[in-house]
């Protein structure tokens, strides 16, 4: 259901202000009319919450602003406030968000459109508050969508994404938006504030349907069903999942006609790879000091590029397949780790080369941990990086290696 | 809606919220919509008591925690949970050749714990469905009221307690004569015992021997006659030295009496010292 809209007719009233990815997303809560929110204190998302009940008090904003007494609670209470037509939203970061597992199992099981944040945040122990994706990909393969921001710009506009795509009936599944903790989550940068009625149009009220939880519309939700129908229901969450990517693609397409913003692809930002023969892959803040890795690589004359994934769930194989195709060395950077995994590799490694298995043309990945715990990934770091990919590239077996990078002996 | 072990406070608080939101935003019809959420002991008592407590504390919003309470993790297998009593037999906790009990934990006093720690609720009560009319007036008062409530119920179980169904009414009986489970509620603040529990604090009944309760059960099959008097004697403790029997475990100590007579007046009309 593509929105009939004007091209970009409401840039010019936009304002600009410099502010965090916490604060940019606080602005998305008052935005898009959100009803019912739940905090809970842990570093680095409380920023949001913090943020947002700012807004609250100084009257920006009619929320039901909720303080709850753990994750476990917080995650609970929006997804029965969401069961009743609520819009709802919710975050936490690292083990805050583990104390919150069972509660974002069954939103997605549930099929409730909850839009999260997940502040990403090392897992303890030992502890640490420096980012890392392992919170936000533990839940990956349950049912929520999982787009990574790379700016505080891009986390408002995945956010708004977030509520449209979420609750859209063909979808209906919860997304969580990773936000790197604190190049992300406590960063300012300048941000583009669309306007109210922009945001109105690009994104519908919330509508449970005959889903709705209430008197006039009884119905039982969340019954046991055991072996009878839980295949059947399942694979419901399946199409749900295959049919958000080109729910992703519509609200991506209508956002840039109103917004003029989001770049050529929903789910991947290509940055110098028009005649790249080596490029990095990645998600969140990295692209950054990759970024300037490339401007500086390239003045010494080698053709380097990025890829940076926006929507690691649903996973766009077929843009990545098509994409990473042209290249012939591809180093992918995990944030993450994934303990005794194929070729010890991290996560986003495992994922993309299962993506290219099946094509006849495939270029070397070789893997690459950086960056854990919040560690600076620093200009030589990221020459290593290039380095490694390219001297990858004349063997696809070379590929079977994951290299650790910065790492102190 | 059917929710997770543990969460029944959150779901009652995120329904009452969501309503609440949505029909000031004019989202939604503004008529009065009942939130009621049922949590068992495992689920209320030991799970989800952050949860409960979190939402007592929550005034602006209407729902009603109903926790019924058989004593044991029935669903899963009768296993043990802190409103199993004392010495009671259940699969965590079967009787042995070496230890006689397994379980030596006594209850915990959930309602009298929730009225003391949650002064803002304006209605907890604990109650037995064999004493429905009761029961049924302490539901609708908590509904009536308004504001985060909870109503705490002793349901006899004839699978976990080891006893035929023809009996669920009369254990209930039994468990309120012997004093074991007080019938009360707790009204903006003030403590009214209602039912036989009133009735035996008058000195108008007489308490019954906790055997003629446990007797009946094959979860206290096992008992000696020492533990049989030690179950009597917590027992007559509730009534004898707490506070307000079998609500508030703590009394004033004799040298502190003074301390009754404290001075009630605004702090603006007192006299200093």
């Amino acid at each position: 259901m593509a929105i009939q809209v004007k091209e970009r007719e409401h840039q010019d009233v936009e304002t600009e202000q410099l502010m965090s990815g916490c604060e940019a997303i606080a602005e998305a809560i008052r935005l898009a009319d959100v009803d019912v929110m739940a905090a809970y204190p842990i570093r680095p998302y409380d920023g949001v919450m913090q943020a947002a009940a700012k807004l609250i008090a100084n009257g920006k904003m009619d929320v039901e602003y909720i303080v709850a007494d753990g994750e476990h609670s917080q995650f609970e209470i929006v997804k029965h406030a969401c069961a009743v037509g609520s819009r709802v939203f919710v975050g936490s970061s690292g083990v805050g968000w583990f104390y919150a597992f069972e509660a974002i199992a069954v939103t997605a099981g549930l099929r409730l459109p909850v839009v999260a944040i997940c502040g990403n945040r090392a897992l303890d122990d030992p502890g640490a508050f420096g980012t890392e994706h392992n919170d936000s990909l533990a839940v990956r393969d349950l049912g929520w969508l999982l787009p990574w921001a790379e700016t505080a710009q891009e986390a408002m506009d995945l956010a708004l994404m977030a509520w449209r795509v979420g609750e859209d009936k063909r979808v209906s599944l919860p997304v969580a938006i990773g936000l790197d903790g604190a190049f992300l989550t406590h960063s300012q940068q300048i941000v583009r504030i669309p306007t109210q009625a922009a945001v109105n149009t690009f994104l519908p009220r919330f509508d449970l349907g005959d889903r709705l939880l209430h008197p006039d519309n009884p119905i039982t939700i969340a019954p046991q069903v055991d072996q009878d129908w839980l295949m059947e229901i399942r694979m419901q969450n399946d199409q749900a999942m295959r049919k958000a990517h080109d729910v992703v693609s519509e609200a991506h397409a209508d956002f840039k006609k109103l917004f003029g913003r989001g770049g050529d692809s929903p789910f991947l930002d290509e940055y110098m790879t028009d005649d790249a023969e080596y490029v990095v892959f990645g998600q969140g803040t990295l692209a950054l000091p990759m970024k300037v890795a490339i401007r500086r690589l390239r003045k010494e004359g080698h053709k380097v590029g990025l890829v940076r994934l926006k929507w690691f769930r649903p996973f766009p194989t077929q843009e990545i397949v098509k994409s990473l195709s042209r290249f012939k060395a591809v180093g992918i950077i995990d944030r993450d780790y994934s303990f005794g995994s194929p070729h010890y590799g991290g996560v986003l490694y495992n994922e993309v080369r299962s993506a290219l298995y099946s094509q006849e043309k495939r270029p070397t990945i070789v893997g690459f941990i950086a960056g854990l715990g919040g560690r600076e990934i620093e200009q030589p770091m990221a020459t290593e990086i290039f380095e490694k990919t390219k001297a990858a590239a004349s063997d696809i077996k070379s590929g079977d290696t994951c290299h650790w990078i910065g790492v102190r002996s | 809606m059917h929710t997770q072990l543990g969460a029944s406070g959150s779901a009652a608080l995120g329904t009452a919220a969501g309503l609440k939101v949505l029909m000031r935003k004019g989202k939604l019809k503004n008529e009065k919509i009942n939130v009621i959420a049922f949590c068992g002991d495992g689920g209320g008592a030991d799970m989800g008591i952050g949860a409960i407590s979190a939402t007592l504390t929550h005034k602006d919003y209407n729902c009603l925690v109903l926790l019924y309470d058989n004593e044991s993790y029935a669903n899963t297998d009768i296993q043990l949970s802190s409103q199993t009593p004392y010495g009671a037999v259940t699969t965590f906790s079967p009787s042995g050749t070496k230890k006689r009990l397994m379980h030596t934990r006594w209850k915990k006093n959930v309602p009298g714990m929730l009225a003391a720690g949650h002064p803002e609720s304006r209605y907890i009560a604990a109650g037995c469905a064999a004493y429905a009319v009761d029961l049924m007036n302490k539901i609708r008062k908590a509904l009536e009221l308004g504001g985060p409530t909870f109503v705490h119920t002793l349901d006899p179980c004839p699978k976990g307690w080891d006893y035929h169904p023809q009996y669920s009414q009369e254990l209930g009986h039994l468990a309120v004569e012997c004093g074991i489970w007080p019938l009360y509620e707790v009204i903006d603040r003030v403590c009214n015992l209602t039912g036989p529990t009133r009735q035996i604090a008058e000195g108008r009944k007489k308490r019954k021997p906790v055997y003629e309760y446990l007797k009946r059960q094959g979860r206290f099959a096992h008992f000696a006659e020492e533990d049989v008097e030690h179950f009597q004697h917590e027992v007559d403790k509730m009534w004898t030295e707490w506070l307000i029997p079998g609500v508030i475990p703590f009394t004033i100590a004799a040298k502190d009496q003074t301390i009754l007579k404290i001075d009630k007046k605004p702090l603006h009309e007192q006299k200093t010292a």
